[in-house]
């Protein structure tokens, strides 16, 4: 009974490190294309991943939950591109001021949700209801299937991006303004349509996050994107700013790491210890796993 | 800077528990906060070093104080006890990062805030967790009296006495050759090295030196409080709360980076708007910081 | 027509008339501030609301009552406490020096009731802290902090008994590591090893994760007999609906502390077949007969429904449970002024020592029941419940006495001085 339970256990747990895995995948991937294009290090990212929690959340009534996670980032990532267009439309900013930039909009977007929330219900926090209830026994525990759900809707959406990138002409466009600003324009790339349209991408990657983590974690707020940019910056970092193969694998190793640390350590550390290990990965190798 | 201005502020100041006491909780949040952003000012203003994790710092300062008052230490010796704390933090982070450039520097920062902030959440037996810690401040001797930060004006004139010293460091190193190697790494770090200034180690001093204003700010924050909670060490933690403390950055930016009274300004200016919206729109502070803060970014250049 | 002269002595008159007037009413009618430190935002802001709420009635009443000593009362909220110990301790002292509360009821966090204890004795304040932890009569009360209703070792005290005897004495513990939740563990954990039980504690962060599931997954079944949770009521909401994705609610009994679930609605599947020990039933019916009309005036006068839902909205569950705390601290300050005849804050010492003893009867002031305030802790003591959830609402399975809940204090607080 002992072995077995332990077997159980340790299924779940790997399955659920895969899940969110996937989800932190799409974060830091997101930020990480960001990065690769526009140069700038996206700190309203959460405040994305909140939108689309937030949006997908005011949908579900008349879209169903279906339709809002459809929806929810197509908003978000169609806002990502006009952000995208009004800041840096005109002419290119320096790192530092992209960065200052993007906390603005961090601010900005935030405080915008408050305000709505505060006037249309009258409270901060709301609780997400799961659109199915299909507990999957194993052995003696249950994994809730709405979970896998997420995980074929994440790897898919990270499968069809990595295609759209590494085989289509867009892709190709993009990475050619990731790699050679300059040169890119030459060759009559529209750069800054490309960077807009990424920014726009990667906001829609956030949200997506988002609108899918609203069952798993049961509860919107205009806050829940704060720790989340810390996190997501930290995995897309140590992946290597622009890499994104390195931000799906350090995605893992931090979903992993955070996910065995609460089940078989102690939960008080289990989110230190994670980032700590990702931490050292930075101390040993500065410029991130697939960085250059 | 007009001499009589500035005397005639000092004044104001000075007599301020006697000219409008109501103003007082007022003037001893823009001390603090005015210290801690003239902190950041010194790293990014005059040394070009953008750092988005001070609030270690503030939060190592304001421990290390209440970890002396909680061991019976007096009231300066805990104060030294935050600034060592800070200043040893500073170090070891500054080591780390200071060796990126630009951009990783800020990572670095902005991550090494985080973890420190999860560690001191884990360790709530140390630091309190959310709930904090509270203790009782000693009393604050000084050569013929002896106050309690129960009061308000001793807090307040703590406040400002710390300030300007804070000031009054600030002012003397930028005035020194020190100052010109911060200005010159700002402005040039390759051409610096070139000249032949170790900017590793001025890099590092301005980390240091900056990282010490802050713990200070936090220091005293936690003896006039007599209270700290692991939340300090939260970066961005302040942008979690309806009505946010003056972030170091945005005050810097509005008051003038790179100028002495910049960040006084910047952090008067927030204040007040604080004040104001309290009273009229609650949730417009954040709002106009954020507007703010891109306007500002667009239209001025980097310091 | 109107001359100039008669204008003249026309409006001098009535001036004089007005500032004789203004000047005799300001002589006798010099209102006692009860200050509220009030949390607008943050984890408790519906909590802060209601008390409120309470408060406002509450001190309607007084005022229909003939106020204290002939003296109307008024509330002074203070600025918004934010859930944050030191920003609601600021707003105490500010309560105090810039809005002149004569008393403070204080806030619902037990964070900030703890930073602020200390300041209510500087500044010579009687503070009414609304939180439950234990430590706030214990190790950080003080002469001028008193409990208006139960802490939490009160409520495990009274409930103990019953909980080993009816669910069980294999405990798993999942709490919130702030004051707290920390509070219900280990006040637990000792009774559960005293009784020759087991128990399992499993710490959670404050803020809580995002995902309660590896949580959950800590727990093991094979060892527990009941499933005890200590979190603040949005994270309680939470951790249950991830303990129903495992069907623990069907497996083991889930036990708690009604403040966790004080703002929720009872009719979620996740509810279901829970137990709570509370200070007050939710439901009108669930009331004992001898205090059915009192707790009738008493809803009526704050707005709540037989239901337990507010009057104005009703979708919105009112924390009724925690509710009467705030209620009766304002009539502990009227019968204890009136006791001493209290004109300002000079006598506030012997009100406190009217307070310390006290008994209360049963009245729409004191609706819970009859009470009495230990002099001691400065701890009132009331009657507890247990509930439970059945077919969607709160039904009280066994009532248990105020002596149930006494147990030894270790602190003395009538041998402090003012």
């Amino acid at each position: 009974m002992g072995v077995r339970v332990n077997m159980d256990l340790w299924l779940v747990t790997l399955l659920n490190a895969l899940v969110w895995g996937l989800l932190w995948a799409l974060l830091a991937l997101g930020l990480s294309l960001i990065y690769g294009t526009l140069r700038a290090l996206n700190l309203a990212h959460g405040a994305f991943y909140m939108l689309g929690a937030l949006l997908s959340w005011a949908l579900t009534p008349t879209l169903s939950f279906w339709g809002a996670i459809l929806a929810a980032p197509a908003i978000v990532g169609l806002m990502g591109v006009g952000l995208a267009r009004l800041l840096w439309g005109k002419r290119e900013h320096d790192s530092l001021t992209a960065l200052l930039l993007t906390f603005g909009i961090m601010l900005i977007l935030q405080q915008l949700a408050t305000i709505f929330l505060q006037t249309t219900t009258g409270s901060l926090r709301h609780s997400v209801v799961s659109p199915l209830r299909w507990p999957i026994p194993v052995g003696d525990r249950f994994y809730e299937g709405y979970r896998l759900i997420v995980a074929a809707i994440a790897g898919g959406v990270l499968a069809g991006f990595w295609g759209l990138w590494s085989r289509t002409r867009w892709g190709c466009a993009l990475r050619a303004v990731c790699d050679n600003r300059a040169l890119a324009r030459v060759v009559g790339i529209p750069v800054l349509w490309a960077q807009a349209g990424a920014f726009g991408v990667g906001a829609a990657l956030a949200a997506l996050a988002g609108a899918l983590v609203g069952p798993i974690t049961r509860e919107v707020s205009p806050t829940m994107g704060v720790e989340v940019v810390l996190v997501s910056v930290l995995i897309a970092v140590a992946g290597g700013l622009g890499s994104l193969g390195g931000a799906f694998a350090v995605a893992f190793f931090y979903s992993f790491a955070e996910n065995l640390l609460t089940a078989f350590a102690d939960p008080m550390l289990a989110r230190a210890g994670a980032l700590l290990a990702i931490g050292l990965i930075l101390l040993i190798r500065p410029q991130g796993v697939g960085g250059e | 800077m007009k001499r009589w201005a500035v005397i005639a502020a000092l004044l104001a100041a000075g007599l301020l528990p006697w000219l409008w006491d109501r103003a007082l909780l007022w003037g001893i949040d823009l001390f603090i906060w005015g210290l801690m952003a003239l902190s950041l000012n010194l790293l990014y203003g005059y040394t070009g070093l953008l750092s988005l994790g001070q609030g270690v710092y503030f939060a190592l300062g304001a421990y290390g104080a209440a970890w002396a008052v909680i061991y019976n230490i007096n009231f300066w010796g805990a104060l030294g006890a935050g600034l060592l704390c800070a200043c040893v933090g500073a170090l070891l982070v500054g080591w780390v990062s200071v060796r990126a450039s630009g951009y990783g520097f800020v990572v670095v920062t902005l991550v090494t805030a985080f973890i420190c902030y999860l560690l001191a959440l884990s360790a709530d037996s140390l630091t309190g967790g959310e709930d904090g810690m509270s203790f009782t401040s000693p009393a604050l001797t000084v050569p013929g009296l002896v106050l309690s930060v129960r009061d308000l004006p001793v807090r307040y004139y703590f406040a400002m006495g710390a300030f300007l010293v804070g000031l009054g460091v600030v002012s003397r190193v930028a005035k020194s050759p020190l100052g010109l190697a911060f200005r010159a790494v700002r402005d040039d770090e390759i051409a610096a090295a070139f000249v032949g200034y170790n900017t590793f180690a001025i890099k590092l001093f301005s980390f240091v030196l900056s990282g010490v204003l802050a713990g200070l700010a936090g220091a005293i924050w936690a003896l006039s409080k007599e209270f700290v909670r692991a939340g300090l060490f939260q970066p961005f933690g302040a942008f979690l709360s309806a009505q946010p403390d003056p972030d170091p950055l945005i005050a810097v930016l509005l008051g003038g980076a790179g100028r002495l009274l910049g960040p006084l300004v910047g952090a008067g200016i927030l204040l007040g708007l604080r004040e104001f919206f309290v009273g009229v729109w609650p949730q417009g502070y954040a709002l106009a910081m954020g507007g703010a803060l891109i306007v500002l970014v667009r239209v001025l250049r980097r310091p | 027509m109107l001359t100039r002269r008669e204008f003249l002595r026309t409006t001098t008159a009535a001036a004089m008339t007005f500032w004789l007037f203004g000047n005799i009413s300001r002589g006798q009618a010099q209102p006692i501030r009860i200050g509220h430190q009030l949390d607008r935002t943050g984890a408790v802001a519906l909590f802060g609301k209601w008390h409120n709420r309470a408060l406002e009635a509450a001190i309607k009443l007084v005022n229909d009552q003939r106020g204290i000593n002939g003296r109307p009362v008024e509330l002074v909220n203070s600025d918004d406490a934010q859930t944050k110990p030191d920003v609601g301790k600021d707003a105490f002292e500010k309560l105090v020096t810039q809005k002149r509360a004569d008393f403070v009821i204080g806030s619902v966090f037990s964070g900030t009731n703890i930073a602020t204890a200390p300041i209510a004795k500087s500044l010579k304040t009687v503070y009414f802290p609304q939180g439950i932890a234990t430590e706030i009569t214990e190790k950080f009360g003080n002469r001028y902090v008193f409990k208006s209703y139960h802490t939490v070792r009160a409520a495990i005290e009274a409930a103990h008994a019953w909980a080993f005897a009816n669910l069980g004495k294999r405990f798993t513990i999942v709490h919130s590591v702030i004051d707290f939740g920390r509070s219900q563990a280990e006040e637990w954990a000792e009774k559960i090893r005293a009784a020759g039980g087991s128990v399992q504690l499993i710490p959670v962060p404050f803020p809580a994760p995002s995902d309660l599931f590896p949580i959950i997954q800590r727990i093991d079944l094979s060892k527990t007999d009941v499933l005890y949770h200590a979190f603040t009521a949005v994270e309680t909401a939470r951790f249950l609906q991830a303990a129903f994705d495992q069907n623990l609610q069907s497996r083991v009994k889930v036990l708690g502390l009604i403040e966790g679930i004080d703002i929720l609605s009872t009719a979620e599947p996740w509810l279901e077949g829970t137990y709570f020990i509370s200070g007050y039933p939710r439901r009108a019916d669930q009331v004992p007969e001898e205090l059915r009309d009192f707790d009738r005036e008493y809803r009526r006068r704050v707005g709540i429904s037989a239901e337990g839902f507010s009057l104005e909205n009703p979708k919105e569950v009112v924390p009724i449970a925690d509710l009467f705390g705030s209620w009766q601290a304002v009539f502990l300050i009227k019968q204890a002024a009136e006791l001493v005849n209290w004109r300002g804050k000079a006598d506030t010492p012997a009100l406190i020592q009217a307070l310390e003893g006290l008994t209360m009867p049963p009245s729409v002031n004191f609706p819970q029941g009859a009470q009495f305030l230990r002099a001691q802790d400065h701890l009132v003591f009331h009657d507890h419940y247990v509930e439970r959830v059945e077919n969607g609402r709160l039904t009280v399975l066994a009532r248990l006495p105020r002596e149930q809940s006494l147990y030894k204090t270790s602190v003395d607080y009538t041998k402090e001085e003012f």
